[in-house]
């Protein structure tokens, strides 16, 4: 076995040893290394302010109103241009977010730990579809809603982990892989089986019943709850394989609605990044074709964990709804598996004879077979102050792995 | 080891398809490989691959 | 409203399956309803409340298929339940050819097929040796049906090859047979004692249909045509000899090759002669006293060779044919072609798709009626100055790189588009006399070969006599009678087209020739 294989094995062992629980509910600004009482962390490789797409663009400015530094989006406008605001990538903060993926320093974000290596990953919690902050909007009822899910949500769900003790991520994972979840669009049996693990504890939390009521209706009702759990489960399993010598394994796809970067386990402290391509989208009603904005979210890092776009046989509903048959589903999970070096033995296909998710997305195969990463997601609209306006496909861009493949020969000659 | 392959040859075809066909109608073990030309011939890339297979 | 049931005893097909078959029933004409369903309790009751609970279907049992349905007359329900099997047949075989898996690439395969032991290669040239080497490296056998490797890529895979214990077949290796399976251009032949080592694919395929006719093979093992190069040494000749040695199922060894380097011949013969299998020797062009000496049996043609083989392995002593048919018949039929020839009409024109039949063939008119030129000549002053053009005599392997590489077209052996065009400038040739042709059957040639040259032919003649000449065409049919292609079949079409069917490359080359010296040839070829 050549030196790089032995290496990827290592890494992909470490990743898999990984044991994600979720510990509890605290403020960024109090546990997310580096943040400032200046900082919007964003989804995606880093990016200036001139440069940001427009729904990254409205969750800045959304999130400036909602931390109060601005009134209106004008005036967070002038501030995000002034350099007064600190911009950096989620990831390089042990964050990931979803679309826009903005946190901002007095968001509550869930905690997760990975207890078999020690590593730490957060992520903000969901608002749910159509007119919200990660989506670009920041209008009155966008702020109202982060101000409650500050204010209501977060402390009992916060007081309910207290009780419950950590909570094991991989397997409700693992569980709702049988049950028509991939993990990054459809993520409705995941969020049930959270919500329904943490509704005694909420119970016996000394909240009301009326607030308790509100936030459970709230967490049922969002199909994609447990999204912002799946990213920092899976972020936390990635980079217990990150930063091993000579591994060529991705550890991170990531977008910010401009650029598309990739992280490469070998090369730590690097991004790789190109063009972010536009989504092949499903509209919801009232929205057409022109009207997507470019790739955006850190929720790729499903994919990167085999999940997502990589389990579409688990979900056939999902590759169905944009146009696809239950045997592409399948084809996309196997094409998956020419670019990845190992399968996943906790994250299993029931339709491909419960086979292992495809694990370990390997720089060299991507440039040799030209197969790109496959990924589902949400869409946004393409202008600051809209929402979402669906679901898509796309493929990773080439680019990435061509240059950290240069990259990776340069460094390790 | 030339006796398992004269025993029974279970064949992995890479390239054209027809092979893969005529081992199939003549009832016998092979799957087929639908082959592109590595990194879609892209020869600064197929260099650097190479090069790192050495290491 | 008849309805009428069919029960499969103790089939089982799962509901969606199921599903599919009800709703393709139900589009038929004349359906009202149709029912494809395990004869489970629940699934009677179903069938009783749509009226469709028949007393056949009332007997079944939870473990039986039923089939029931609901047409509008029972003329109609009775042809419905008759296609009925025919159709769960046809979706169950969908079925299996949407599940094939396909892969993207060999390390995926490799990862994937762990029983697998040959790797067939036929990627465009440049890419063959890597993807060779890593079979190699993954511990299979590998047959590299492409050419366009360097001879260096080529020792240094049969070097690896040797270390590990693991065949290389190739590069340019067209036909092996391996336990009675065909890879690459192989013919159907049948199962016998007989094994054959070849450095040519078409050597390999008309040595192994003769014998076939005869006791049959046991396994075809392909070289690749530069294995006998002092460069490369014979090495996969050396190890296809150790493995026919080995084989317990292989009485009689046949090794066929165009001329080898002294050096490399030597050390194969030696090895041949220390196996202890009668073995039979066609280094085309080569000594015979040389094979003879260390008692193995020369042959000077593949026809030869087959011969040879056939009668050690039956324990009898080894004829030369020279015409098998009656000689009388061959002097008629010759006679019969050259009395029409008019007199500018002087050369032989080969059109070949094997390169092997092509050099063959130069070799036995050569003696006969003089040096042919060509574009893979036998002395370098012979080569055709342009391949396009012939000049007096002359055979073209159309096989050769230079005529499939520039216009990557592939093989003529399956595209020929290139034959048939040279075949009717031949005929526009007022020098042309005579035609000569192989063609080869098979699994990977043309599905019929005779019948996309048939209608040039006829053509060519057409062309000759409309200039006040007469232009005799002879083929040999390299193949067996259980080929895809049919042989009898093919032989006929060609027949039916005026030409001459000859049982071997070296016969049909031995008729041009005496029909080309009027006759004058006979005596050197028996006496």
């Amino acid at each position: 076995m050549g030196k790089i294989e032995e290496v990827n094995e290592k890494a992909v062992k470490r990743i898999l040893d990984a044991k994600p629980v979720a510990t509890g509910i605290k403020k960024a600004k109090d546990v997310i290394p580096g943040m400032t009482e200046r900082t919007l962390l964003h989804a995606g490789p880093p990016i200036e302010w001139e440069r940001m797409s427009g729904p990254t663009r409205g969750a800045v400015m959304g999130a400036a109103i909602f931390e109060d530094w601005a009134g209106d989006e004008i005036e967070a406008a002038k501030l995000a241009e002034s350099g007064e605001i600190t911009f950096a990538p989620c990831h390089d903060h042990d964050a990931v977010g979803p679309m826009a993926g903005v946190i901002s320093p007095s968001m509550s974000v869930y905690v997760v730990e990975n207890q078999e290596h020690g590593n730490k990953a957060y992520c903000n919690l969901n608002e749910g579809l159509g007119k919200v902050l990660r989506y670009g909007a920041y209008s009155k009822e966008v702020i109202e809603k982060l101000k409650w899910m500050e204010e209501t949500m977060a402390p009992v769900l916060a007081e309910a982990f207290k009780r419950s003790g950590p909570i094991d991520l991989k397997e409700i994972i693992s569980k709702a892989l049988h049950m028509g979840d991939e993990g990054h669009c459809r993520n409705v049996a995941t969020s049930l089986i959270f919500l329904k693990t943490m509704v005694p504890y909420m119970m016996e939390t000394g909240f009301d019943r009326e607030t308790i009521s509100k936030v459970m209706k709230f967490m049922g009702d969002n199909v994609l709850t447990f999204l912002n759990l799946l990213m920092p489960a899976c972020k936390a399993m990635l980079d217990a394989g990150h930063g091993i010598e000579y591994s060529t394994i991705v550890t991170a796809l990531s977008r910010n609605g401009t650029d598309f970067g990739i992280r490469v386990s070998g090369l730590p402290g690097r991004w790789f990044t190109a063009s972010a391509p536009v989504p092949k989208t499903l509209f919801f009603p009232g929205f057409k074709e022109g009207d997507q904005g470019r790739d955006l979210g850190d929720s790729a890092i499903a994919e990167t964990m085999g999940l997502g776009g990589f389990a579409s046989a688990t979900a056939p509903a999902v590759v169905q709804v944009i146009g696809g048959t239950p045997q592409d589903a399948a084809n996309y999970s196997r094409e998956m598996g020419e670019i990845t070096v190992a399968e996943n033995p906790s994250f299993t296909i029931p339709f491909l004879n419960f086979q292992g998710a495809p694990l370990g997305i390997d720089i060299r195969k991507v440039v040799e077979t030209g197969i790109l990463p496959f990924i589902n997601t949400g869409v946004a609209h393409k202008d600051p102050g809209v929402g979402g306006v669906g679901f898509g496909v796309l493929r990773a861009p080439m680019d990435c792995f061509k240059k950290a493949l240069r990259a990776f020969a340069e460094e390790y000659k | 080891m030339t006796v398992e392959l004269l025993r029974k040859p279970k064949i992995i075809n890479v390239g054209a398809r027809n092979f893969h066909d005529s081992l199939i109608a003549q009832g016998a073990d092979s799957v087929h490989v639908d082959w592109k030309p590595p990194a879609g011939g892209d020869q600064e890339m197929m260099k650097l691959l190479d090069k790192l297979d050495k290491l | 409203m008849v309805v009428k049931s069919l029960v499969l005893k103790n089939e089982y097909r799962d509901s969606i399956f199921l599903m599919r078959i009800s709703k393709r029933l139900e589009e038929l004409e004349g359906v009202q309803k149709a029912s494809a369903i395990m004869a489970t309790d629940a699934n009677k009751d179903l069938l009783r409340d749509a009226g469709m609970l028949t007393d056949e279907i009332k007997g079944a049992s939870s473990n039986d298929l039923v089939i029931v349905i609901d047409a509008v007359s029972s003329e109609r329900a009775g042809e419905v339940i008759s296609s009925a099997e025919g159709i769960l047949a046809e979706e169950a075989k969908k079925r299996v050819e949407e599940a094939e898996v396909i892969y993207k690439t060999l390390d995926s395969a490799i990862g994937a097929e762990a029983e697998s032991n040959l790797v067939l290669i036929s990627v465009p040239g440049e890419f063959a040796a890597r993807e060779a080497e890593r079979a190699l490296k993954a511990g299979k056998h590998v047959m590299i049906f492409s050419d366009g490797v360097s001879e260096e890529d080529e020792i240094r895979l049969k070097r690896l090859g040797r270390e590990k214990g693991l065949l290389v077949m190739g590069p340019d290796c067209g036909t092996a047979i391996i336990n009675g399976i065909g890879l690459g251009f192989a013919n159907v032949v049948k199962r016998g004692s007989v094994g054959v080592v070849a450095a040519s694919g078409t050597g390999a395929q008309e040595v192994s249909s003769l014998i076939s006719a005869g006791p049959g093979i046991s396994h075809v093992i392909g070289t690749g045509g530069r294995d006998l190069h002092d460069e490369i040494g014979g090495i996969t000749m050396l190890m296809g000899l150790q493995s026919l040695a080995d084989d317990s199922g292989t009485k009689t060894i046949v090794l066929v090759s165009k001329p080898p380097s002294p050096e490399v011949a030597k050390r194969i013969l030696k090895a041949a002669s220390e196996v202890g299998k009668p073995t039979v020797v066609n280094f085309l062009g080569g000594d015979p006293k040389i094979i003879e000496e260390i008692n193995l049996t020369p042959a000077d043609t593949l026809e030869d060779a087959a011969a040879k083989a056939i009668a050690l392995q039956r324990g009898e002593k080894p004829k030369r044919v020279t015409f098998s048919a009656d000689l009388n018949e061959v002097k008629n039929i010759a006679e019969k072609e050259y009395k029409r020839i008019a007199p500018d009409q002087r050369y032989i024109r080969g059109i070949y798709s094997g390169g092997t039949f092509c050099s063959e063939a130069m070799l036995i008119v050569r003696d006969l009626v003089g040096d042919v030129n060509s574009n893979v000549p036998l002395k370098p002053e012979l080569k055709l100055k342009d391949s396009n053009k012939s000049k007096e005599h002359t055979f073209v392997d159309m096989g050769d790189d230079e005529f499939t590489a520039e216009i990557s077209k592939p093989h003529p052996m399956i595209y020929h588009e290139l034959r048939q065009k040279r075949i009717l400038q031949e005929a526009s040739d007022s020098e042309t006399l005579v035609i000569l042709l192989d063609v080869v059957l098979g699994y990977g040639a043309h599905e019929d070969p005779a019948g996309a040259l048939a209608p040039t032919l006829r053509e060519a003649k057409k062309i000759a006599e409309r200039e006040g000449r007469y232009l005799p065409v002879i083929a040999s049919v390299c193949g067996t009678p259980q080929d895809p292609q049919n042989l009898t079949a093919q032989e006929k079409k060609l027949k039916d087209a005026g030409v001459v069917v000859m049982p071997s490359n070296a016969q049909a080359a031995r008729m041009a020739a005496l029909i080309a010296t009027k006759g004058g040839a006979w005596n050197k070829m028996v006496g």
